[in-house]
């Protein structure tokens, strides 16, 4: 049986070095994905496809929404409880990033990566795209499932600064939600 | 038996108002607090029985627990804001 708790909260039971190790390799793995099926990190909540980027700018973008939201998060933290750790936070954040790698590859499956071509291409030249229920099936599903994929993330984001701060109460949660806007308008500034 | 803490009434803390020797039969009547540490719940009490045992390393507790640093120091900081309450 799948144990849901370890699958949206691997940090209440997994000890933070294996998951800096875990979330170390992932972000490797991820920003060579990012390369190879040509997509850009451009924030911490953004994952858009460029057709090519470069393994250096692809490492760079990952790193970049990586350290930023780290940084915020873990003053954040700090300003909640004194005794907040920079690896835990760190975790938190590296585990974060791992559904957008998972939706770099949703996105490169042939047959999904087609028809997203065909509608983006037809609204770009303003060409009537062929809603068929074969094509509206396969973009109403990747919708979904990428929404899924970005509300996990989010997810585990929460949890994983619960855990490291011991957050409690609406102002800390308000406080963290505010925070993950600020690192994304500052890393769509940056990137 | 669980001793009870908490008036099962009002939820109010409890205090203790006999006493009896169980071998002369001697009964002491009062008014008595109950000490902090019974105050606590039962796995409250556990916890920091498990803290002393393993010479205060809420890491070693972490690993006996199979649960993460983090964790555990947080279990333990909400039982310490718990004590200081009961404390004032």
């Amino acid at each position: 049986m799948m144990n849901w708790k370890l699958l949206f909260n691997p940090f209440q039971k997994i000890e933070t070095n294996t998951l800096l190790i875990i979330g170390g390799l992932l972000f490797l793995i991820g920003s060579f994905f990012a390369f190879y099926f040509g997509f850009t990190f451009d924030g911490v909540l953004d994952l858009h496809t460029v057709g090519e980027i470069s393994l250096l700018n692809a490492f760079k973008q990952n790193a970049i929404n990586i350290v930023i939201l780290w940084l915020l998060l873990l003053g954040l933290g700090l300003f909640i409880n004194a005794k907040t750790r920079w690896n835990d936070v760190l975790v938190s954040v590296l585990i974060f990033r791992i559904p957008f790698y998972l939706m770099i590859l949703l996105s490169s499956i042939p047959f999904i990566k087609n028809t997203l071509n065909e509608f983006a291409n037809s609204l770009k030249i303003g060409k009537e795209f062929q809603f068929e229920i074969e094509n509206i099936l396969i973009i109403s599903g990747y919708s979904m499932v990428s929404l899924a994929l970005l509300v996990y993330a989010i997810i585990l984001l929460f949890n994983g600064f619960k855990t490291a701060t011991n957050a409690k109460g609406w102002r800390h949660y308000l406080s963290f939600a505010l925070v993950l806007i600020v690192s994304e308008v500052i890393t769509k500034f940056i990137i | 038996m669980k001793l009870p803490v908490k008036c099962p009434s009002c939820e109010k803390a409890l205090q203790v108002s006999q006493l009896k020797c169980s071998h002369c039969e001697t009964v002491v009547n009062g008014n008595y607090d109950l000490p902090l540490y019974m105050k606590l719940t039962n796995e409250e009490q556990d916890f920091i029985l498990s803290f002393f045992l393993t010479s205060g390393s809420i890491k070693a507790m972490a690993k006996q627990a199979g649960v993460s640093y983090p964790t555990m120091r947080n279990k333990m900081d909400d039982l310490i804001e718990k004590i200081q309450k009961l404390k004032k």
